[in-house]
C-alpha cells in the first residue's frame, strides 16, 4: 500500500469516525 | 396525543438506520473509486459541511416545530405549496417499491446461506453464486418483455419484506421503529465492523485499499467529481424525502437537535467508509487470488451478491462456517435495507396521518398492500433488471434533487431560518450561528441548484441518444413515472384536511 495512500485512508476515518466520537462525548456528557 | 421518540438513543438508531442503506454498501465505494480515490473524500467531507449537515438540521427543527411531516410543512408555508409535500412523500412509497425487491434479495441468500451451511449446495453454491442470482433474478430482453416471468422467489420473499415494514411501522414510533432500531442498527454496526476486520486481513486487501484510497488530486479540479461527492452525500443521508422532517415531528421539545443532525449524519458517513474499506479489501483479495479486475463484477449489485459469496467461500475451509459467515453478511444488508424501508413507510404515513382521520394501523396495512403490488412488478424479470434501474434514475435525478432544492429555498426564505436557528438552538449541546443562515440561504442552494441542472441535463441527453424499446421504456416508467407521481400527489392535495393544519 502507498505512503499517499495509507495518508488518505487516516485522514478520512480519522475526520469521519473522529468528528462522529467527538459529538457522541458531547451527547454522553450532557445526557 | 402524537406519538414522541422515548428516548435520544431511540431516536438517534431510527434515524441512522434510515440514512443507511444498500447504497452506502455499493454504492459509496465506487463513487469514491471511480472520483480520485483518496482525493474525493475533500469534496466528500464539504459536502458533508456544506448540505448533509445543515440540511438534516433544517428537516429536524422544522419538523418538531410544525409537530408535522412533508405535507403539513409545505402547507403550512403557503397552502398551494401542499401538492410539493405529496410529491415529496410519493418520492418513498416509489421507492420502497423497488427497494423491498432488492431487500428481498438479500432474504433470499441469507436463506440460501443457511442452507449452503447444512451442507445442500444445489440452492446456493457460494463458490458460483452467478448461477443462483440468474436463476432467483433471470433475464429479460426489454422493459415490455413481461413474458420472460416473474422470479417466485422474489415475490415470496417480499411478502415476508412487506410483513416487516408492515407490522413495525404500524405499532407507531415508540413501539414500533424505535424498538426495533435498537436491536437492528447495534447488530448491524456489530456485524460491519467484525467484517471490516476480517476483510483488511485478506491477502490481497491492500492491494484493494490502495486502489479506493490512492489519491489523483487532479481529478478535485474536475467539476464532476464535486456533483458525485453531493449526489452521494445528499442520495445517501436520506434528506428530501420527507423522511427526516416526519423523524423530527416526534422528536420532544427538550429533545437536541443539532448533535442529533452531526451524529446522524457523521454515522452514515462512518458507515460509508467502513463499506468502502470492507468491500475494497475483498475485491483486493479477489483481485489477488482470482485474476479478476476491480469492476469484474460490476459497481452494484453484483459485488454484494457475487463478489462476497465467492470470498466468503474462500474464507474457511469449513463448508458450515462458509455458510453462517454468508448468512450474517446477508443479514447485514437486509437490516440496512429494512431499516430504510421502515423509514420511508413512517413517512408517506406521518404525512397522511397529519392531514386524515385514519387509523395508523389501517393506513399502514393500506400502504403495505400497495406497496407489494408495486414489489410485485419489480419481481418480474423485466422490472428487476430493467424497468428498476430506470424508475430509480428517474426519482433520484429529476425528482430527489429537485425536491432538496425547492425545500431548502422555500423553508429558509419563507419560513426563514432565524426562526429555525432559535429552535434548533434553543435544546442543543452545540449551538448554530449566522453561518448556518448562510450556508442554508445561498450555498445549498447553489451547489444542489447546479447538481440538478448537471443531473437533467445527463438524464436528457442518454434518453435523446436511444431508440426503440429503450426509448419508450424511459417514456413509460421513467417519465411516466413522474408523471403518475405528480397526479396522485395533485388528486391528495384536492383532498380537504380533516384535521386543523
Amino acid at each position: 500500500m502507498s505512503i499517499s495512500a495509507l495518508i488518505m485512508m487516516f485522514v478520512s476515518v480519522f475526520t469521519i469516525v473522529g468528528g462522529l466520537i467527538v459529538c457522541l462525548r458531547v451527547a454522553l456528557k450532557n445526557r | 396525543m402524537r406519538d414522541t421518540w422515548s428516548s435520544r438513543s431511540g431516536f438517534l438508531l431510527s434515524a441512522i438506520g434510515a440514512a443507511i442503506g444498500l447504497g452506502n454498501l455499493w454504492r459509496f465505494p465506487f463513487q469514491a473509486y471511480k472520483n480520485g480515490g483518496g482525493a474525493f473524500f475533500f469534496p466528500y467531507f464539504i459536502a458533508l459541511i456544506t448540505c448533509a449537515i445543515p440540511l438534516m438540521i433544517m428537516e429536524y427543527s422544522y419538523g418538531r416545530l410544525l409537530r408535522g411531516g412533508s405535507i403539513k410543512a409545505f402547507a403550512k408555508l403557503n397552502k398551494k405549496f401542499e401538492v410539493i409535500g405529496w410529491v415529496q412523500v410519493m418520492v418513498p412509497v416509489v421507492v420502497m417499491m423497488f427497494y423491498s425487491a432488492i431487500i428481498s434479495i438479500s432474504f433470499i441468500f441469507m436463506i440460501g446461506s443457511l442452507s449452503y451451511a447444512f451442507g445442500n449446495t444445489s440452492f446456493l453454491d457460494m463458490t458460483n453464486p452467478g448461477e443462483f442470482m440468474t436463476m432467483v433474478t433471470g433475464s429479460a430482453n426489454n422493459a415490455f418483455d413481461f413474458k420472460s416471468g416473474i422470479s417466485l422467489y422474489m415475490l415470496c420473499a417480499v411478502v415476508i419484506v412487506w410483513i416487516f415494514n408492515c407490522t413495525i411501522v404500524k405499532n407507531g414510533i415508540s413501539s414500533g421503529i424505535e424498538k426495533v432500531s435498537k436491536i437492528f442498527i447495534p447488530l448491524l454496526m456489530i456485524l460491519i465492523i467484525a467484517f471490516m476486520v476480517k476483510a483488511i486481513t485478506l491477502d490481497g486487501a491492500a492491494l484493494g485499499l490502495n486502489a479506493l484510497f490512492e489519491p489523483d488530486f487532479s481529478k478535485i479540479l474536475d467539476p464532476k467529481v464535486w456533483i458525485s461527492a453531493y449526489s452521494q452525500v445528499f442520495f445517501s443521508t436520506t434528506l428530501a424525502v420527507g423522511v427526516m422532517i416526519a423523524y423530527g415531528s416526534y422528536l420532544k421539545d427538550n429533545d437536541d437537535i443539532i448533535n442529533n443532525s452531526l451524529i446522524t449524519v457523521f454515522s452514515n458517513a462512518s458507515f460509508d467508509i467502513i463499506a468502502g474499506i470492507t468491500v475494497f479489501s475483498t475485491l483486493g483479495f479477489l483481485v489477488q487470488s482470482q485474476g479478476v479486475d476491480f469492476e469484474s463484477f460490476g459497481t452494484g449489485a453484483g459485488v454484494a451478491f457475487i463478489a462476497f459469496p465467492i470470498a466468503i467461500s474462500t474464507m474457511s475451509s469449513s463448508v458450515f462456517v462458509q455458510g453462517i459467515l454468508g448468512f450474517l453478511f446477508f443479514l447485514c444488508m437486509f437490516i440496512a435495507g429494512i431499516s430504510s424501508s421502515i423509514s420511508m413507510v413512517e413517512a408517506f404515513s406521518t404525512a397522511v396521518l397529519d392531514k386524515f382521520n385514519i387509523d395508523r394501523k389501517r393506513l399502514v396495512k393500506i400502504v403495505s398492500i400497495v406497496g407489494f403490488v408495486g414489489s410485485a412488478l419489480f419481481s418480474t424479470y423485466a422490472g428487476f433488471n430493467i424497468i428498476l434501474d430506470i424508475v430509480d434514475s428517474y426519482v433520484a435525478n429529476y425528482i430527489i434533487a429537485t425536491l432538496g432544492l425547492v425545500e431548502v429555498i422555500a423553508i429558509s426564505y419563507i419560513f426563514k431560518t432565524e426562526k429555525l436557528r432559535d429552535e434548533a438552538n434553543r435544546s442543543s449541546d452545540f449551538k448554530i450561528g449566522i453561518w448556518w443562515d448562510i450556508l442554508l440561504k445561498v450555498v445549498t442552494p447553489i451547489l444542489l441548484g447546479v447538481t440538478v441542472v448537471l443531473n437533467f441535463i445527463t438524464a436528457t441527453a442518454s434518453v435523446t441518444k436511444m431508440s426503440g424499446a429503450d426509448f419508450w421504456a424511459n417514456i413509460v416508467f421513467g417519465y411516466g413515472v413522474l408523471v403518475l407521481m405528480i397526479g396522485v400527489s395533485i388528486i391528495f392535495y384536492k383532498k380537504p384536511w380533516k384535521k386543523e393544519l
